[in-house]
């Protein structure tokens, strides 16, 4: 249940009132940046958060620092070594930065820095896929030779992590308890309880994980680096909670790590997930409601009375927004438009409120209703954008490409995003042609030629194509291997079976880590049942 | 003599006693294999060897006995040479089998089954005429009394005037007779497979060795470039080649100085294994997509042939496959320790294939080796798979320095061809032993004719992985199998 709690933790309120972030983005509307805006800094501190944790072993943080007051006992000489290698580690060059920290073991053993070098050594044959080395030869060294420094601490909770990270379950499970017995105030112990609990999940032990989760939201110091591990248990914790429908218990984890003024997104975020699950089952159904309703309630409390000044105006408006997606998340949307349309009522109009309710009316298919309240929008354009876009959706594109051109003429700040639009709204119509011209005056290269190409491919003007996917290839290096994958397809589409074979084969030969040299691969086979594909890597580093 | 009517008791209870022994070898062989947990190895042969050929050679005895004396009548002749055919029968498919004649076992036992059927349809053939003439005889009688009537319609099948079978009476008795005889013996047969589970069984080639890397010798040998004596005042400009412009040959040379194998044996194989055992490369069959990529000749039999050049160990000489629900008949002890498994579209396992799987992975102590044959899609569909197979176990990256890499070859690179599920390969883990090995990029394509063109040290170090993922599994079984007989 918290598993899939977790899992279901999304930000998508745009997508419930049916309206593309990247859209909102793009159109440049204010009220729609400020929020995917606010979003996407959820989105993101979440997936950093998630990151951070992921990554601790590669560079731990505070783990693989080492403090100024050790740095000053180092001779010059040893400094010089240390910086040396420390360099290649920060470059992700790997193996020449282990050489360089074997340099330094043999050039200093007895330095101050010897620990650290032996550890930062251990950290390199980790990323070089020598996990055993690095248990055993590595950070059991560190263990050994230099019991007492801080560098013992870190590799203590390394090798556990290791254990863990080879399948080793049981081995990681005992040096784990080991850690937290010796060093249960450190860093080290709090990073032990995530990959705990983490353990917990895979065997299913709901319990643990719970206690776990608990030690570290209520009972660690956040402190030393701590914070962000102890900020991810409380959200997953909040989340496991919300998923047993349990409101006060979710709001104390996520409590410990926002402001109140944070918090009303926070519950919306996290609670969103918990409560399409919940609702969607008919025993759970009650539950799920009375979340939302406890969590709407809790967010309409936050909404300040006084509202003159324009700040409290926009919180109190994102505050409603919060709470109409809980409502949507628990499947009632008759209370999301009495809330955009209270909100009309007692804040006054505002576009990011309108487009909600367009977004509503859209989502309900009551689109003449839509239409007329995107063209209700102060920012005029904005609006006819968003109804342009709507003419897309309707498959109207006649109607589409005139507001577009209209809108280029109009908006001459944003014309070049506009005349993107109308060039897509070209394609989408069937209009190659002139969506090929269209595109020849969006200023957007590379992405221009790839559409040109692919109008050029519609129109079986084969050719024009492969020219379009060389110049790319010749200018973009990233997109190279698609390009390339692309040139294969299109010969393939013209009939020039040779041409396709040699085009895919190449993308095996010249890109092989590329997922791109995969599908290549898998199409020389199912396609032409070649095998001589001329692939292969032997997988080193590059 | 056993069962002979004249037998002195002495005689009838070694006959009973040889009966016993006989079938209690016989279910221990096919079901039990208690004897050869517990027992050496040779004692084990010894007992199977006397037992059988002791019974063997009693039979033969009291059938020349029967044959020469004059008390038993002709039937009871063939009664006896019907009761022997069995035990000689499988005497036969025994010492074939022990010998290492596989086509010859194969030959014996098909063909034994084939005359066990005639034999039986003998059987029937005389048993339905005796009864049929004893019918007729008894209704001769009965109209031969005066004022007997017409008989009434029969419904004895033996009768071979029974209304049913109509016209051509004779004809359609004996049709009748041979049906119902077919379909019992085909009854029988699949009774006798099902309960001794249509068994079969895996054995490793004996031998021993231990699971350490291969040494690499390489030879050096220094090309120093030829020096010139240059005078620095002269007039002509000379470029000096640098000092260190000295060129190394290196001969890479690797001996086979131990044996590739583990335990205690002569040659290179498992201490768990037999004279008769052989590495095979069994593929999984699955729904649902293409198992059967790169399958057999020219394929992944280059793998296996290649194993056998690599490790010296006696291989199979083809490449074998097998369904989830066969998995089931191989007994715990005697099943595959590698099952390979490939393909590049959808993999859908039932319920209770799952449960076959899981307890292969984990109470038979088998190991699968999944490899990416061609898409994204598939490696969803075996994680998907792995899932449902072993919840409670999670997937992680196998380190470069693990005994599955290093052991008999050392691989300093995960080798693909395409790298379809990314770039590194992944293991479920159980008790410290790898029970699954997937390879994302299309392992099988390298072993094939032609190794897609992939560079030579890409294909060889797939051939390499394959030997140690193989040896792996092996070795890691036959360990098991020796705590199996400590216990």
């Amino acid at each position: 249940m918290a598993g899939s709690a977790e899992a279901q933790v999304n930000p998508g309120s745009f997508r419930s009132v049916g309206f593309s972030p990247q859209y909102a983005s793009a159109t440049g509307c204010a009220w729609a940046k400020a929020h995917a805006t606010s979003h996407r800094a959820g989105i993101l501190a979440v997936v950093l958060a998630a990151v951070a944790l992921l990554a601790n072993f590669a560079s731990a943080g505070p783990l693989d620092e080492m403090s100024l007051d050790r740095w000053k006992k180092l001779r010059e000489a040893e400094r010089y070594q240390l910086n040396i290698a420390e360099k290649y580690f920060r470059e992700n060059n790997f193996k020449v930065a282990l050489t360089e920290y074997e340099k330094f073991l043999t050039l200093h053993e007895k330095s101050e820095g010897a620990p650290f070098a032996q550890y930062k050594w251990s950290l390199c044959q980790v990323q070089l896929k020598k996990l055993n080395t690095a248990v055993k030869e590595g950070f059991q060294s560190v263990i050994d030779y230099w019991p007492d420094s801080p560098e013992s601490l870190a590799a203590a909770y390394s090798i556990a992590r290791a254990y863990k990270d080879m399948g080793d379950v049981k081995q990681a499970k005992k040096a784990y308890g080991t850690v937290l017995a010796k060093h249960g105030g450190h860093l080290v112990a709090v990073l032990s309880r995530v990959d705990l609990a983490e353990i917990a999940r895979i065997e299913g032990d709901e319990k643990r994980r719970v206690a776990l989760w608990q030690e570290l939201v209520f009972q660690t110091d956040r402190k030393d680096g701590a914070e962000p591990y102890c900020q991810q248990a409380a959200v997953n914790l909040a989340a496991w909670q919300f998923a047993k429908a349990s409101f006060p218990e979710g709001l104390k984890a996520l409590a410990t790590n926002y402001t109140p003024e944070q918090l009303p997104y926070y519950i919306s975020y996290y609670a969103n997930g918990p409560l399409q699950t919940l609702t969607n089952m008919a025993e759970t159904k009650a539950g799920g409601e009375k979340l939302a309703d406890e969590a709407a309630e809790y967010i309409r409390k936050q909404i300040p009375a006084d509202r003159q000044d324009e700040a409290k105006k926009t919180y109190a408006r994102q505050c409603g927004f919060y709470m109409a997606d809980l409502y949507w998340a628990s499947k009632r949307p008759e209370k999301c438009r009495e809330i955009y349309e209270q909100q009309l009522k007692e804040l006054g109009p505002a576009d990011d409120t309108l487009g909600r309710l367009a977004g509503w009316y859209k989502s309900m298919n009551r689109r003449e209703e839509a239409r007329k309240t995107y063209g209700q929008f102060a920012k005029v354009h904005d609006g006819q954008g968003q109804i342009a876009y709507m003419f897309r959706e309707e498959r109207r594109y006649p109607e589409a490409v005139t507001l577009y051109r209209e809108l280029i003429q109009a908006d001459t700040k944003n014309a070049n995003l506009w005349q993107g639009e109308l060039a897509h709204a070209l394609r989408e119509g069937g209009q190659y042609k002139e969506a090929i011209g269209a595109y020849r005056l969006w200023d957007n290269s590379p992405n221009n030629l790839w559409h040109m190409a692919g109008c050029h491919r519609a129109l079986k003007e084969h050719k024009e194509a492969v020219g379009l996917y060389q110049q790319i290839l010749a200018t973009e290096k990233s997109w190279a291997p698609q390009a390339q994958l692309q040139v294969g397809y299109t010969y393939e589409e013209a009939g020039e079976k040779e041409a396709a074979i040699k085009s895919l084969q190449l993308v095996c030969k010249r890109y092989p880590k590329t997922g791109e040299a995969s599908q290549a691969h898998a199409h020389l086979q199912n396609q032409y049942k070649i095998n001589q594909t001329f692939g292969g890597d032997a997988g080193k580093d590059e | 003599m056993p069962g002979s009517p004249r037998s002195p008791l002495p005689w009838r209870i070694a006959g009973v006693v040889l009966a016993g022994l006989w079938l209690w070898l016989l279910a221990d062989s096919l079901w039990v294999h208690a004897l050869e947990f517990h027992l050496p190895r040779a004692a084990f042969l010894a007992i199977q060897w006397s037992g059988f050929s002791g019974v063997a050679a009693l039979l033969v005895l009291w059938l020349i006995r029967l044959a020469c004396g004059n008390q038993a009548t002709r039937d009871k002749l063939w009664l006896a040479a019907t009761v022997a055919y069995i035990p000689l029968w499988h005497w036969l498919v025994f010492a074939a089998d022990q010998a290492g004649l596989d086509g010859l076992r194969v030959m014996l036992a098909q063909g034994g089954l084939g005359g066990l059927f005639c034999v039986g349809l003998a059987w029937v053939v005389w048993l339905l005429e005796s009864a049929a003439e004893r019918v007729r005889r008894r209704k001769r009688e009965a109209l031969s009394i005066p004022g007997t009537q017409r008989q009434p319609r029969s419904w004895n099948p033996l009768d071979p005037d029974a209304w049913f079978y109509g016209q051509s009476r004779k004809l359609s008795q004996t049709l009748a007779a041979f049906c119902s005889y077919s379909f019992a013996f085909c009854l029988a047969f699949l009774m006798f497979s099902r309960i001794s589970g249509c068994q079969e069984l895996y054995e490793a080639p004996a031998g021993g060795g231990k699971p350490i890397m291969v040494s690499q010798q390489v030879k050096i040998q220094k090309v120093i470039k030829k020096k010139f004596v240059i005078n620095p005042f002269s007039a002509i400009v000379f470029n000096p080649p640098p000092i260190d412009d000295v060129k190394l040959n290196l001969a890479e040379a690797t001996a086979h100085l131990y044996k590739v194998g583990d335990g205690s044996g002569e040659g290179a194989g498992f201490s768990g294994g037999t004279a008769r055992g052989k590495v095979r490369f069994i593929r999984l069959e699955y729904q649902g997509g293409d198992w059967d990529q790169d399958f057999g000749v020219g394929a992944d039999q280059n793998m296996l042939i290649q194993y056998g050049v690599l490790t010296q160990q006696k291989v199979h000489t083809e490449t074998e496959s097998r369904s989830i629900a066969q998995l089931k008949a191989f007994p715990a002890g005697k099943s595959p320790p590698l099952m390979y498994l490939t393909g590049q579209r959808n993999i859908t396992l039932s319920s209770s294939e799952a449960k076959i799987l899981r307890e292969y992975l984990l109470e038979k102590h088998g190991m699968l080796f999944g490899d990416n044959g061609g898409s994204g899609h598939f490696h969803n569909q075996f994680f998907a798979m792995m899932r449902e197979v072993l919840p409670n176990v999670e997937p992680v990256h196998i380190p470069l320095d693990d005994v599955i890499h290093r052991v008999p070859y050392p691989l300093p690179f995960l080798p693909y061809v395409a790298p379809h599920g990314g770039r590194e390969a992944w293991g479920w883990k159980v008790d410290g032993r790898w029970v699954c090995y997937y390879h994302p990029g299309d392992i099988g394509d390298a072993w094939a004719d032609g190794h897609s063109n992939v560079p030579r040290p890409v294909w060889e170090a797939c051939y390499q992985l394959g030997t140690n993922v193989i040896f792996y599994a092996h070795a890691e079984y036959n360990q098991w199998l020796e705590a199996q007989k400590r216990k």
